[in-house]
């Protein structure tokens, strides 16, 4: 499993790349793998206003729909488009290309409710079964 | 993910340590534990409709119909056809033939492939169906047959356009198979019952094998590079894109063979003979049209429409239900089978589905959505 050390992540199997005061998101290295081959990303609008843990995107796998929950409060600025037409590049390069959206975080303080990459491999570990 | 403590109550297939030494994710499926996919859905897909797959399906139950001692074959064929509306009494040796069992009100009991051997009829029954059919047949076959449960055998596919040339280095003479024909042929000592079918729509070979042999068969067919091994998911998504039904899905106790669209299955003999299970229910649709029929819908956006979706006609009434749907990976599309009023069943029809509360723009399609590649001669 990969876990840059630059980001932080959610319980919720999302991170977080802070660029300035806009926060970029997308899901894990881990929760890609868990759902398997993405072939469908109900991206987020421009503008959407989100809280920190409520569902705000959708992502289809070839086995099931699961919802992508917002690591922190704000609007949405920007959404990858590009998941439109390769919805792969979840899979492929979760931290890079996979991104989902950007937002502009209302609450800078939600920032330190997100776990660092040590704390979010040993949060997999407990979640995982054996 | 798999929980721990409900797979103590599924039943594992010969081949459980194989799926597991080649990192299958396990996923339990009709009381077994199966694999849900090795490598990913895509990629096995895409390897079954370009080289060939390699699939586990042990658990489907093999069921043979053996005569009693003073009673010979065509007895036991003859009885079998109170029960199923296809011709079975013709079934020529070495051949395969799909069919439904049906009840007395015209409902699928179970589609199943019938072969005929030297001495017994063999039947392929749905994992999740071998009970009740062996009830059913129970009740309804002559005292003169016994019924076999054939649990000492396990089953595996090979799909794909090089899956000949991948078995041909194995069984020499498997070419000259032809669609829905099979034979014995033997590996090293084992006794291999092999047929031209699969369930993907591509060319392919599924082989009967004894289940303490399985598991070395499946490793000597993968050491061939052209052959990846394969789970359910890309096994539902090929015979998806295939237009095939799947029970419990497509068909129930409660859908006619004429509105599944398989009255193909009920050869001419049978239909004037009209001396199967549900014969005027089925026979009466066949003359007058059925109510409703499964058809083909191809979504108009990228979005899947998935099994339970429901489907409105332009004017906004509800005309039908998916009943299979997901991503093609072949035809790089969502694909989906449902039941529509006839009505709204003409191919190119304009339907709106609901996708969890989301109107999805989506059109009524001709089934395949892939073309089959049955080596028929």
């Amino acid at each position: 499993m990969n876990t840059p050390a630059e980001l932080r992540y959610s319980t919720d199997h999302e991170w977080v790349r802070l660029e300035g005061v806009l926060a970029r998101v997308g899901i894990s290295d881990f929760a890609q793998d868990a759902l398997g081959d993405v072939v469908y990303v109900e991206l987020p609008e421009i503008g959407l206003k989100v809280s920190a843990n409520s569902a705000f995107a959708e992502i289809e796998s070839t086995k099931s729909v699961s919802d992508v929950f917002a690591p922190v409060s704000g609007e949405v600025l920007e959404a990858n488009d590009m998941l439109e037409d390769q919805p792969e590049l979840v899979n492929e390069d979760p931290y890079g290309d996979g991104w989902i959206c950007v937002i502009r975080p209302t609450d800078s303080s939600e920032l330190e409710n997100l776990m660092d990459a040590d704390g979010y491999e040993s949060f997999v570990a407990d979640e995982s079964p054996e | 993910m798999t929980e721990a403590s409900q797979s103590e109550h599924l039943k594992q297939s010969p081949l459980d340590s194989f799926h597991r030494g080649h990192g299958a994710r396990m996923v339990a499926f009709a009381g077994f534990e199966l694999p849900l996919n090795f490598d990913g859905v895509i990629s096995e897909h895409h390897a079954t409709r370009t080289l060939a797959g390699l699939f586990d399906v042990s658990h489907m139950g093999i069921v043979d119909l053996i005569p009693m001692r003073g009673y010979g074959l065509g007895a036991v064929m003859d009885s079998f056809e109170k029960i199923t509306p296809a011709s079975i009494s013709d079934l020529g040796n070495e051949r395969l033939r799909y069919g439904l069992l049906t009840n007395n009100e015209g409902g699928v009991v179970d589609d199943l492939i019938v072969s005929r051997h030297d001495d017994r009829l063999r039947l392929v029954l749905n994992a999740s169906r071998t009970a009740d059919d062996l009830a059913y047949i129970e009740r309804n076959i002559s005292t003169n047959v016994r019924i076999e449960v054939r649990e000492d055998l396990a089953q595996l596919a090979v799909q794909g356009p090089k899956s000949c040339e991948v078995l041909s280095m194995l069984f020499s003479d498997i070419a000259e198979l032809k669609f829905m024909q099979r034979r014995e042929f033997r590996l090293d000592d084992i006794v291999c019952d092999i047929s031209r079918s699969g369930y993907t729509g591509e060319d392919g070979f599924e082989l009967v094998v004894p289940a303490s042999s399985a598991g070395r068969i499946a490793e000597q067919l993968l050491e061939d590079d052209r052959v990846l091994p394969c789970g359910l998911g890309a096994r539902d998504s090929l015979r998806l894109e295939a237009g095939l039904c799947l029970y419990g899905h497509e068909l129930d106790e409660g859908t006619t063979p004429v509105e599944a669209g398989l009255a193909w299955t009920i050869q001419e003999r049978r239909r004037s003979e009209a001396s199967f299970a549900g014969a005027d229910t089925i026979l009466g649709q066949l003359s007058s049209g059925p109510e409703r029929m499964r058809v083909g819908v191809s979504a108009l956006t990228k979005r899947p429409i998935r099994e339970g979706a429901k489907l409105r006609s332009e004017e906004n009434n509800q005309v039908g239900i998916i009943t299979s749907g997901g991503y093609g990976p072949t035809c790089n599309q969502p694909v989906a089978m449902g039941y529509v009023d006839a009505r709204h069943a003409k191919t190119g029809t304009l339907l709106v589905a609901d996708v969890r509360g989301k109107d999805v723009p989506c059109q009524v399609t001709k089934l395949p959505f892939v073309p089959h590649r049955y080596r028929r001669d």
